[in-house]
């Protein structure tokens, strides 16, 4: 399957402060990718990089096969952008918003604006400026959307919007799935974890995972053993092991390589013969707490 | 998109058209009160001050229009939404050109063919000064505009870029005129610091509008504009301005004739009053006798330089500094020159050696009119219009396009006509009184400005002849004129005078309140 998105060793510095390093991402094209992370973590910037707002400092971008540097004027007739802190023409009215940038796209699809535009009930009369955080992030989508891209490119694009809106932005989102490569970032997984199909974690400017989402969930296990006596304190853990919390003759951990013949195995060496295993799949929420509680730690 | 630029500059004419009419209404005010000024309608101080009121309105506004049509589409951050749309830099830059073309270079191109006509001027033999004007506004007004506009993200941070360039002139002027010796004010040939100012400041600008269009690299482009401003100075300081000086002004051979004979004058002046110099400065004056300027003939001395040996101790040298113009029939002139005080009082009371070289470029003319100033329209050379004003108790103004031509102007003291009608003091009978404007020779074919139609005052310039300061002589309706234009540069050349056994101390100029001007010959 070809790639999207692909960076190689994907770095940038803001004078001394590393905000991205050595990234390496794939995004596949048709995936719903979510690039999730807490804030601070680097997800704008990383997308800056790719819509080449940023130059990198070091490695490489491709984005839909042009080199992240070369991205500009025509490739954006491919890629559609929206962030949730983008300026807009504030003296534009949403219609003479969208009447302008029709001539700049050859693809522009009037009847999919006009059903959007039905779809969000966007006052077309109204101007940018005055518009709630809501209806202007649903006027942006709109523009966004209208020209059939072959990438979606949304930065944050649901944050603190209310779940009504939220919900229909993702459905007009989900339209869209079809024939484009959706990349999304977001630091609150609750709003994409039922709709991305591939996610990446980027944690203080590192890409700590970024895979298939169905592999991430099936690798990501609440592990609870029952042992039959308190042992002695154990000082050290498989690597995969997170949190790992003693409560008397009960284990609990956070295993982030689960494979059920190796887990068991490597429970078996540490504690012998264990009264009773639990393994509890976890929802990409859980994980993505788990992962950072984690990376605080580490940190 | 196959129009991309008409499609950028029709949404930027919906954005600013409030502006935009603004403009087009600022202008035509100012045009009807320049138009009202040609009429000779200026009766109150009002009427006066309306139009340079209007003028600058006139710029500022159109400053404004660039700085926010260029701020549509802002070159700074990275939140703006269309730098992720299908924008082609080339053709955005292009639509903001047209913007700019259409409401700053078109209007000022309107108004400047409607005053040269509302002036009795015909265009025909102008439009290559009028296009000259553009140039010289793109220079002075757009493109500074433009390229700080192209760096800053709001008027906010446009205004804190004007107060950042103002406080750095604020500085540098000061600063250079301490630094940069008074040799770079001496006209040379091939100005070559000169140009590589004018392309570091002009070059950084266009690098700087065309790498924020292509790249939108802010810090880079501002540190280039930082790199300019620093290099600017940079030149002036380094320039090897006696180098350049001495090679533009050859000494004269022992064959060649001098445009000009400068000897000392040893007669004490009657008056030795003189400004104030600077701290620890003493100024002395040395008299010159002058011969030998050819009726038609000017000498510019475009430097000198003194230097003063005594009979003991180290020489002392005044380096290259501008001087002044020299004209026929006046015998005498002088050399001022400030000398450190510590220097003048250890050889003031012996005989020193005076050595003044002078740097010496004179001009021929090639037409000379005689014309009585008259209180109805009259005309002089250069295609200027000429008429009594009665304002300041009346003079003769007169109106040229595009640019007021390098002219001399002579009058016989006992040909005055004002004297006789107002009783003014009577000048010494026999004395040529001289005025005009000698300065804009070599200078482009218009002078900058927003209105096309330059005036000016004839008036004589004082030596101070006239028994009573107060009142100069003045050009009055009957008066005969001569005048001097169209000049040839002759060859440049230098002259030296040594003056051997003088002592300062007889020499040295009384301080009265005053600025210090540094040294050279008086100027009319």
């Amino acid at each position: 399957m070809n790639s999207a998105i692909r960076t190689d060793d994907l770095g940038k510095k803001f004078r001394r402060v590393t905000a991205l390093d050595q990234i390496n991402l794939d995004v596949p094209e048709g995936a719903i990718y979510a690039l999730v992370g807490p804030n601070g973590a680097g997800k704008t910037t990383a997308i800056k990089v790719l819509m080449n707002i940023f130059p990198p400092t070091s490695g490489r971008a491709e984005v839909l096969g042009i080199d992240s540097r070369r991205i500009a004027g025509r490739s954006f007739t491919s890629i559609g952008y929206v962030s949730e802190n983008q300026e807009l023409p504030d003296w534009m009215r949403i219609d003479q918003f969208l009447a302008y940038l029709r001539p700049f796209y050859p693809a522009w699809d009037r009847a999919l604006e006009d059903g959007l535009v039905k779809q969000y009930g966007l006052p077309l009369n109204r101007k940018l400026g005055k518009l709630s955080r809501g209806v202007r992030m649903k006027a942006a989508l709109v523009s966004a959307l209208a020209y059939h891209p072959k990438l979606i490119v949304l930065d944050e694009p649901f944050g603190g919007l209310d779940p009504l809106v939220r919900d229909e932005l993702i459905e007009g989102m989900l339209e869209r799935a079809s024939e484009a490569t959706i990349f999304v970032s977001s630091h609150d997984l609750a709003e994409i974890e039922n709709v991305a199909s591939h996610v990446g974690y980027l944690e203080n400017g590192r890409l700590r995972f970024s895979e298939d989402m169905a592999a991430l969930v099936e690798r990501f296990r609440e592990v609870e053993l029952t042992l039959g006596a308190a042992p002695a304190l154990q000082q050290k853990w498989p690597e995969s092991w997170m949190q790992v919390d003693a409560s008397g003759a009960v284990r609990r951990f956070i295993e982030s390589r689960f494979d059920e013949e190796r887990t068991r195995g490597e429970i078996r060496k540490l504690f012998g013969d264990v009264r009773d295993t639990r393994f509890t799949p976890m929802s990409l929420r859980s994980i993505f707490l788990a992962m950072a509680k984690a990376g605080r730690g580490s940190s | 998109m196959r129009n991309q630029v008409l499609h950028i500059f029709r949404k930027d004419v919906r954005q600013h058209w409030a502006e935009l009419v603004l403009s087009v209404a600022i202008i035509v005010a100012y045009a009807w009160r320049e138009v009202a000024k040609f009429k000779g309608s200026e009766d109150t101080s009002y009427d006066i001050l309306l139009p340079d009121m209007l003028r600058n309105l006139v710029v500022v506004v159109w400053a404004f229009l660039i700085l926010r049509v260029v701020q549509a589409e802002s070159l700074v951050g990275d939140r703006q939404f269309w730098v992720t749309r299908p924008y082609e830099w080339k053709k955005l830059l292009a639509a903001k050109l047209l913007f700019v073309v259409v409401f700053v270079n078109v209007p000022l191109f309107i108004l400047q063919v409607f005053l040269l006509l509302k002036a009795g001027f015909p265009l025909t033999s102008h439009v290559s000064g009028l296009l000259w004007l553009q140039l010289l506004w793109i220079l002075i007004l757009i493109l500074p505009v433009a390229t700080l506009a192209t760096v800053t993200k709001s008027i906010g941070q446009f205004m804190m870029a004007i107060l950042s360039v103002l406080l750095y002139f604020a500085i540098l002027f000061p600063a250079l005129e301490k630094l940069v010796p008074p040799a770079a004010s001496v006209p040379v040939e091939n100005p070559i610091p000169g140009w590589l100012e004018l392309l570091a400041v002009v070059g950084a600008g266009l690098t700087v509008v065309l790498w924020q269009y292509a790249r939108r690299r802010t810090a880079q482009s501002r540190v280039l504009l930082l790199g300019a401003a620093v290099a600017a100075p940079v030149i002036m300081l380094v320039t090897p301005y006696r180098i350049l000086i001495e090679r533009t002004y050859r000494p004269a051979t022992t064959r060649q004739q001098l445009p000009v004979q400068l000897v000392f004058d040893p007669a004490k002046w009657g008056s030795r009053e003189g400004n104030r110099p600077e701290k620890n400065k003493v100024r002395v004056r040395i008299p010159l006798l002058v011969s030998g300027i050819e009726d038609g003939d000017i000498v510019d001395i475009g430097g000198s330089t003194v230097s003063i040996q005594p009979p003991a101790g180290r020489p002392w040298s005044s380096g290259w500094h501008r001087s002044g113009v020299l004209l026929p029939h006046r015998q005498h002139d002088q050399e001022d020159v400030t000398i450190d005080e510590g220097f003048f009082e250890r050889v003031k009371s012996v005989p020193v050696k005076i050595r003044v070289s002078f740097a010496l470029a004179p001009a021929h003319t090639r037409e000379m009119v005689r014309v009585v100033a008259q209180a109805t329209q009259f005309a002089m050379p250069g295609e200027g219009r000429c008429s009594y004003s009665p304002r300041f108790q009346g003079e003769i103004v007169c109106a040229f396009p595009l640019k007021t031509p390098a002219f001399l102007m002579s009058a016989k003291s006992d040909e005055l006509t004002c004297a006789k009608q107002q009783k003014e003091p009577l000048l010494p009978p026999g004395t040529t009184l001289y005025g005009g404007n000698l300065w804009s020779r070599g200078s482009g074919p218009a002078d900058f400005g927003l209105n096309p139609v330059q005036t000016t005052s004839l008036g004589f310039w004082d030596w101070g002849e006239t028994s009573d300061r107060n009142h100069r002589p003045r050009v009055c309706p009957g008066t005969p004129l001569t005048f001097f234009t169209n000049w040839e540069d002759l060859q440049r050349i230098r002259s030296d005078l040594e003056i051997d056994g003088i002592h300062l101390a007889d020499y040295k100029l009384n301080d009265v309140l005053g600025g210090a001007n540094g040294f050279g010959i008086m100027l009319p």
